[in-house]
């Protein structure tokens, strides 16, 4: 943690708000973009981001540097992007599950044939749009997991923190998570061929 | 090392978050096996992709919006502050109310053991009040009785002396009041000094085994106080064995100075059932009485010169008239002064007397309902006062675990609150 963040820290605490916009400037976008990616939905998005935004600046006197702030925002950012959704019972996630009820035992016997198919190898190189797709297909823990690791670049140790559990379920969420794209993005593809 | 064995190792192969030795096997096989590098590189793909995907841009205004409910925000954090500082927070009416709590907890347990004591002061305290006073009022009496003394040689101050005249015929006696009528008048002032007029009057229901001897006894014994029997109502009013029980309705009068040495004489001698003793202040209209006469007699006099001094037949008359009129009331006004005067000096006792074959021969009545249910509720009473003692006892003498239990209950509370406020 720089000076410079220390001290917009301080100064945010005693209520400056132009303090607290710098601080968060670069973490502004960040947080509206995982607040679409969970709530895929611009206006939720904005609501939720702009609530936990509100939520860090109401309390930042609570933070006591123990993490860093960007953990402790992520933190908030993430907590109150599930909550939202949660709140409004927004219906996406659920769509999803029925999907994978209604196929998902035959779309993973098909994956795991499709691995052991020597056409398989072929490499296949994923576009940036099959991969918004997929990701948006995800469920919450596994987009979360992959938006901080894989989009954020957050390390393990940091993401245990967000998330709040210890480093062996980050490591066992990410692999699975990581594995669940991947067979979403090759059964997309095999759909299109 | 199996294939799929490496590839739920690939992901973290790509972080390097593998041990070195895990590291090396998943190295090893993946130069032996062609399929899981592909799948290696398929991993590193999409990640390169994720790393890569374009962030979205926030909706225009986004930052202005956040702005104003940064503002909205901090104004009400500033009027949360502003009423912190009138009142107290919430956390800390707990944090406070709390401590307060255990110290009125500790401070009861202290108390409790003083209590005891404290009531004993207390009683003290009542006790020395009480003989104080007694020892104080007859001082203000003697004082009052010393004063007339005193030479008083204006007539200006006619109150005073009948206030001191007044407390003068007062005399106390084992705290019993006996007055004693002082028909000599003051010499010391011109006042006239006031007489205390009390009408004592007592009704004495009793039972006696021989009502002759009783009737006999008694006579000599009212006549030898100097009263006498007023009515005597004897009468027959059971044959018990071919004995006679009587029963009597007597009105005795005694000279008010004996009138307790008499009821107190019928109590010796009788069982008594039933005593009702009355005394009635009556020197105040009394007096008044006293006053009209003498207004009235100076009104006569003056219309008897004015009746002498008459001329005509007319007014003779209507002065006549008056004259008559004035006589009238005066008359009944003296009337009623006597018989005050007499009733003040002589005493009424009313006795009803019973003869019963033994004095206590009475049948016990069975106890009315109101009776039963009036025990029945001061039993009730008296056991929710005994349980709530026994409750208070109960936690008082558990107080030396209770209340470092509330306090370690109240300190755990505020912890989990702070905890959970901390994960927001």
């Amino acid at each position: 943690m720089n000076t410079n963040e220390r001290w917009l820290i301080e100064e945010s605490k005693k209520g400056n708000i132009d303090a607290f916009e710098q601080l968060i400037k670069d973490h502004k976008k960040s947080a509206f973009n995982i607040a679409l990616r969970v709530l895929r939905n611009v206006e939720d998005a904005e609501d939720a981001s702009q609530e936990a935004l509100i939520k860090v600046f109401r309390n930042i006197k609570s933070f006591n540097m123990e993490s860093t702030f960007k953990v402790w925002l992520y933190r908030i950012v993430v907590n109150t992007c599930i909550d939202f959704k949660r709140r409004k019972s927004i219906t996406a996630i659920s769509i999803d599950e029925t999907m994978d009820l209604g196929s998902g035992r035959e779309i993973q016997r098909e994956i795991t044939d499709h691995s052991s198919n020597p056409d398989a190898l072929i490499e296949r190189s994923f576009d940036k749009q099959m991969v918004n797709d997929a990701i948006n297909m995800l469920e919450d823990d596994f987009k979360t997991i992959i938006l901080l690791r894989d989009i954020k670049g957050f390390t393990y140790d940091e993401i245990s923190q967000i998330l709040d559990c210890n480093l062996g379920t980050v490591k066992s969420r990410l692999s699975r998570a990581r594995k669940r794209l991947k067979e979403i993005l090759e059964r997309e593809m095999k759909a299109d061929s | 090392m199996k294939c799929n064995e490496i590839s739920d190792k690939l992901s973290l192969y790509i972080d390097n978050e593998l041990s070195p030795e895990e590291m090396q096997q998943v190295e090893d096989h993946l130069n032996s096996c062609e399929n899981c590098q592909k799948v290696l590189d398929e991993y590193k793909n999409l990640i390169s992709v994720l790393q890569n995907l374009p962030e979205e841009e926030p909706p225009e205004g986004y930052c202005k919006r956040l702005h104003e409910k940064l503002l909205m925000e901090r104004s009400e954090k500033e009027t949360k502050r502003t009423s912190k500082i009138k009142s107290f927070s919430r956390s800390k009416w707990l944090k406070y109310g709390s401590i307060a709590a255990a110290l009125v907890l500790v401070l009861l347990v202290a108390g409790i053991n003083n209590l005891g004591n404290m009531g004993l002061g207390m009683k003290a305290k009542n006790e020395s009040a009480y003989d104080m006073s007694s020892e104080q009022a007859p001082g203000q009496y003697f004082g009052g009785a010393a004063a007339p003394a005193v030479p008083m040689e204006e007539p200006a101050m006619p109150e005073e002396a009948e206030g001191m005249a007044y407390d003068d015929s007062y005399k106390y006696n084992r705290g019993e009041i006996t007055y004693q009528s002082n028909d000599s008048i003051v010499t010391t002032s011109s006042t006239e000094q006031r007489e205390m007029k009390i009408i004592k009057t007592g009704t004495i229901y009793a039972q006696t085994e021989d009502y002759d001897k009783f009737l006999s006894d008694l006579s000599m014994k009212v006549s030898s106080l100097g009263g006498f029997m007023e009515s005597n109502n004897t009468q027959v009013y059971q044959v018990y064995n071919e004995e006679k029980l009587m029963y009597g309705n007597l009105k005795i009068r005694v000279p008010q100075e004996s009138f307790y040495e008499l009821v107190d004489y019928l109590e010796n001698t009788l069982d008594v059932r039933r005593k009702n003793i009355n005394e009635t202040d009556v020197t105040k209209e009394y007096y008044e009485k006293d006053n009209k006469v003498k207004n009235l007699e100076i009104q006569e006099q003056h219309l008897r010169e004015l009746f002498e001094e008459a001329t005509t037949v007319e007014e003779m008359l209507l002065i006549e008239n008056e004259l008559r009129r004035i006589r009238t009331e005066i008359d009944a006004l003296n009337l009623s002064l006597s018989d005050i005067n007499d009733r003040a000096k002589m005493s009424t006792i009313n006795l009803e007397v019973e003869e019963v074959m033994t004095p206590s021969l009475t049948i016990k009545t069975k106890d009315s309902l109101w009776d039963r249910s009036k025990a029945g509720f001061i039993n009730t009473v008296n056991g929710i006062i005994r349980s709530v003692e026994n409750l208070i006892v109960g936690i008082v003498s558990s107080s030396p675990i209770l209340v470092p239990a509330v306090i370690i209950c109240i300190i755990g509370f505020l912890k989990i609150r702070k905890y959970w406020k901390k994960r927001i």
